[in-house]
């Protein structure tokens, strides 16, 4: 019996023993360390941006791709035919039909 | 400076106005870390990684409630992972995946002196606190915020988007295991 008053005693002690806790503060240089740790990580989004570029998959895929696309245009430019030439046809075809026309007006 | 205009001073990236932000709220963030994690190292590191989430997501925070609200809720959340992170290494021990049970974590627990407890309650704060730490994860962070931040029922409910009479309820009922954990470890003695 007195054991048990006592247990109780004792939980209830222990119960309050937080009663007029202070609240714990980091050390000094909080901030420091703060600033210091969002820097790192901010350094640690380009190397791993860099990194990844980096990779010779990513490199020579990303090459590929660009020299891909430089032939398709050039493909391009090859099959559509110049407007400077469409130009000088005409003007080669105009200066025929003008001789054909002065050869049949004086022959 | 009030809340509102330091809020947009954060989000336009200011420093100052960022240093403020820590050097009013760091004691508060760094305590309620310690209160759950039960370590000071441990809690630096968790209140180091809220303010970089604050600045790093300010633009997120739309002002709903107190800036001191939302910086509660991402301290409770960031050491609530920390400590599952825990929990998940110490289990991914071959020995105690074969052997251990859950209980026996906090049987391990190392003891912890919390700074703020005057010298004559420091054994028994130490053994309050090794039983706080076995109370379900809603339970302990009631207690946490209302024994060691000293918040009310109303404080306590805008910060866990619970009703008043749910803050009750749960520290009503991690005082009564409290008790009843702490009856057996004064039996076993």
């Amino acid at each position: 019996m007195e054991k048990k008053s006592e247990i109780r005693n004792r939980v209830e002690e222990t119960l309050s023993s937080l009663d007029d806790i202070q609240r714990a503060t980091p050390g000094h240089f909080f901030y420091t360390r703060l600033q210091g740790r969002l820097m790192r990580q901010r350094k640690n989004i380009w190397e791993k941006i860099t990194s990844f570029i980096s990779q010779p998959v990513i490199a020579i895929s990303v090459s590929c791709v660009v020299i891909l696309f430089n032939v398709l245009i050039l493909i391009q430019n090859d099959q559509t035919p110049n407007i400077s030439d469409r130009v000088e046809n005409n003007l080669a075809d105009e200066y025929l039909q003008i001789i054909t026309f002065y050869e049949a007006e004086n022959p | 400076m009030n809340d509102w205009s330091l809020l947009e001073q954060l989000k336009e990236g200011d420093e100052a106005a960022f240093k403020q932000v820590v050097d009013t709220w760091q004691d508060m963030v760094y305590n309620t870390a310690m209160g759950i994690v039960q370590s000071a190292e441990d809690a630096e590191d968790v209140a180091q990684e809220v303010f970089v989430q604050v600045y790093q997501s300010i633009h997120s925070f739309k002002g709903e409630s107190k800036l001191s609200t939302w910086l509660y809720r991402i301290t409770i959340t960031k050491s609530l992972d920390h400590e599952r992170k825990k929990k998940r290494k110490k289990r991914s021990g071959l020995i105690r995946t074969l052997f251990g049970k859950d209980d026996d974590e906090v049987a391990e627990l190392p003891d912890f002196n919390h700074p703020g407890v005057s010298l004559e309650n420091k054994e028994k704060a130490g053994v309050l606190l090794k039983a706080v730490a076995s109370l379900p994860e809603n339970q302990r962070i009631a207690f946490t915020l209302n024994k060691l931040e000293g918040l009310s029922y109303q404080e306590i409910s805008e910060i866990m988007e619970n009703s008043i009479s749910s803050v009750e309820s749960l520290l009503h009922r991690a005082k009564a295991n409290l008790r009843k954990n702490l009856e057996d470890f004064y039996k076993a003695q």
